[in-house]
């Protein structure tokens, strides 16, 4: 009876289940997806992969094909590859710009939040050139591709200067309709790729416009969604007697406040930013240790000003990736309710007043 | 007075987790798109509501065992109504808690397969699931009680991972709390009330529980360590998926799981629904064991080892020639659904009032 029962549970060795075994050598795991339009088909498919054979002398390898849809264009990577390409180890997904221009992006990639084999914690990317240029890119100091572009972004992201958008966040993003999406973006710069800043989307998922580094920390401070400290740079003009100069900044506390009013179908918003900052350059034309209260000032002006100016930009071509909806949605769910679909238009006649308030809580080693 | 079941009792912590384990099931990874479906992001208020009437049913249970302290609720039914009515009855209660474990069964087989094994075949998957439920399921309440302790406690790191989570929540979404007025609110407490599904097994447990006294406040314990579960999973998704997200996942719980990165581990999510399968199995298990119970007592038969393996096998012969579209598997459970609202929830009430009665009129005589 024993044996027999052995026999029995060896015999689901057999079973079909096992028998499916995918070995590493016979896969191509796609570490990144390039995405651009084609010239025959729809789109353009460029899908990087690593090579872990010891004979091979190169690291990479770089599959370039033409579909209707994504998931044509894996069917299509498999017969060219030698190994089942596996979508789930992707680590970031490239659009090129042209066609984000005029292409939603958001159903095309149906099938990686569909089949739960893939990831989304890939880096959603923007990248402004011609995917052409990226396989032909292999400079020898430079690791993996894929690799390399994630490391670009998140360290960029780190110095609060662009995105870390994941194909998760952007689809809660996309689905929002208070939101709009936004992603990193990426160029050729002098022979080298560069993180360039924020691409920004509008509803429809298309682009619209991009922000350089600048714009995009004040972005990221608009949205709260910094890690400390942000450095910014600011330039101060001449005005009267004052000559011109330029002041670095650390954001080390900042506290954004956003308060919501409503009135007869428009909504207005207050947002207030309190930020503690440590000063870490100074050229300006006055002693800042001493007039402690004149740098807030001035600081203080120059930060409403930048931050009214990149709100306006936004404003003008109905994006709104800073989130006010939400504070608008919690606080006047009725109202919002009546307006959520034309969110935009709302946002873009709405009144909005930014109040910066700045301390300076350390100014260095020098006493001016 | 002898006591049939003294040789199989259970601690009070067994009792309630052996209640609680019941309850938690596929609920936990549905349930947030199902409330937010109705309530959007106020369906935390019906799950509390659920857990309410979840407590009433509850103690309605506890109220009526108390009648026949020594009885479990096969049992009762022959003496209440005679050999043949009484029949009819065990037999109901067998069909339903047969149809209960071939859900969970299935259920699980289905999302192993579409998480995990893709290319498995489901009569595989049946015949490996079948070896751990018999061996758990053949014994008595005792060993029930015992497994679903450890299965408690097995299970209870996996909660540590949420705090991965928290970088990208808004709490905000959660405002304002009520959103469209009490009316959906009230609607979704239907779905709520069918995760809380599972604390009719008391009808079996309580003649095993060693202190009688401690039956309703085990059982509220029970609903209560539920409703907080629950509570934790539904807010969790509520702040982190946005309103207009979450119901578009079919099982959002898992999705929040697969944002999760680890540098040393990728697709979290396997590791979960791997360890979930032992939650899942103590919400199986038990129904199993019922269905076997009951039809062990249909033959007049004390064992119930057989029966184990008649049903056991009964399910894996099914998968050899059903295999069941997701469609299917929806209907099926929302046809036990309702039929599982109506054993719960409303025949323990006609229940208590007959036994209330039948007391009252034999004590006159």
């Amino acid at each position: 009876m024993k044996k027999l029962t052995v026999l029995f549970i060896l015999s689901f060795l057999f079973l079909n289940g096992c028998g499916g075994q995918l070995y590493l050598e016979k896969t191509t795991i796609a570490l990144m997806l390039g995405i651009g339009t084609g010239e025959e088909e729809r789109y353009r498919v460029l899908q990087t992969s690593p090579v872990f054979k010891e004979e091979a002398e190169k690291k990479t390898r770089t599959f370039t094909v033409e579909a209707s849809t994504l998931r044509e264009a894996r069917k299509k990577l498999d017969s060219k590859t030698d190994g089942n390409v596996v979508f789930g180890k992707m680590q970031v997904v490239l659009v090129t710009r042209d066609l984000l221009k005029n292409t939603d992006i958001y159903e095309q990639l149906d099938t990686l939040y569909r089949d739960p084999k893939n990831t989304v914690t890939a880096y959603m990317v923007c990248y402004n050139g011609d995917l052409s240029d990226l396989v032909n890119y292999n400079p020898p100091d430079i690791p993996r591709l894929a690799t390399h572009i994630k490391r670009l972004v998140s360290t960029t992201r780190e110095n609060e200067s662009t995105v870390a958008t994941t194909l998760e966040i952007f689809r809660r993003l996309y689905l929002d309709k208070v939101l709009t999406p936004f992603m990193a973006e990426i160029q050729f710069k002098d022979g080298d790729l560069k993180t360039m800043g924020i691409a920004l989307l509008n509803k429809d998922g298309r682009y619209v416009l991009s922000l350089n580094k600048h714009e995009s920390s004040l972005i990221l401070i608009l949205r709260d969604d910094i890690n400390y400290p942000v450095p910014l740079t600011l330039s101060i003009e001449s005005s009267g007697e004052q000559k011109p100069g330029n002041i670095s900044l650390d954001v080390i506390d900042l506290n954004r406040k956003v308060k919501t009013s409503h009135q007869d179908g428009s909504f207005s918003f207050d947002i207030q930013v309190k930020m503690d900052v440590n000063i870490t350059e100074s050229h300006l034309p006055f002693n800042t240790y001493k007039d402690k209260e004149k740098t807030e000032k001035l600081i203080q002006q120059k930060m409403e000003e930048k931050l009214t100016g990149v709100l306006n930009k936004l404003r003008e071509n109905e994006l709104t990736p800073l989130g006010f909806g939400l504070q608008a949605r919690a606080q006047h769910y009725k109202e919002f309710k009546k307006v959520e679909d034309r969110w935009q238009e709302v946002f873009k006649e709405a009144d909005i007043n930014i109040d910066v308030e700045v301390e300076v809580q350390n100014n260095g080693t020098l006493s001016y | 007075m002898q006591r049939p079941y003294a040789f199989s009792e259970i601690t009070n912590f067994q009792f309630v987790v052996l209640i609680t384990g019941a309850q938690i099931g596929i609920g936990i990874l549905t349930l947030p798109a199902d409330v937010a479906e109705v309530a959007d992001t106020s369906g935390w208020i019906s799950v509390i509501i659920g857990w309410a009437l979840t407590a009433v049913a509850s103690i309605v249970i506890v109220k009526v065992m108390s009648y026949y302290p020594d009885s479990t609720i096969i049992d009762v039914f022959p003496k209440l109504f005679g050999k043949y009515i009484g029949g009819l009855f065990i037999i109901g209660w067998l069909l339903y808690a047969l149809f209960a474990a071939g859900l969970v069964f299935y259920t699980s087989i289905f999302l192993i397969q579409i998480w995990i094994l893709p290319h498995m075949p489901l009569y595989g998957l049946s015949i490996l699931f079948s070896f751990p439920g018999y061996l758990v399921a053949r014994h008595s309440v005792r060993v029930l009680g015992r497994y679903a302790e450890v299965v408690f406690f097995l299970t209870l790191w996996m909660f540590v991972f949420s705090f991965f989570l928290f970088e990208n929540i808004y709490p905000s979404y959660l405002l304002p709390i009520i959103k469209d007025g009490w009316i959906p609110i009230l609607q979704a407490t239907h779905t709520v009330v069918l995760s809380f599904i599972g604390f009719e097994i008391t009808f079996m447990l309580y003649p095993y529980l060693q202190d009688k006294t401690f039956a309703i406040k085990g059982v509220l314990i029970a609903n209560s360590l539920t409703l907080g579960f629950y509570l934790f999973i539904l807010f969790l998704c509520f702040i982190f998926f946005s309103p207009y997200e979450i119901t578009s996942y079919k099982w959002p719980t898992l999705n929040l799981l697969k944002v999760i990165e680890l540098p040393f581990i990728e697709r979290l999510e396997i590791l979960f629904l791997s360890f979930y399968l032992l939650t899942l199995s103590t919400t199986g298990i038990p129904y199993f064991y019922i269905a076997a119970v009951s039809l062990a007592k249909l033959f007049g038969k004390q064992e119930h080892k057989i029966p184990t393996i008649v049903l056991f096998s009964f399910m894996v012969i099914i998968s050899f020639f059903y295999s069941p579209a997701e469609k299917q598997l929806e209907q099926l459970i929302t046809f036990w659904g309702n039929s599982a609202i109506g054993i719960s929830y409303i025949f323990p009430v006609v229940l208590l009032v007959v036994v209330y009665i039948i007391h009252k009129v034999r004590k006159r005589k």
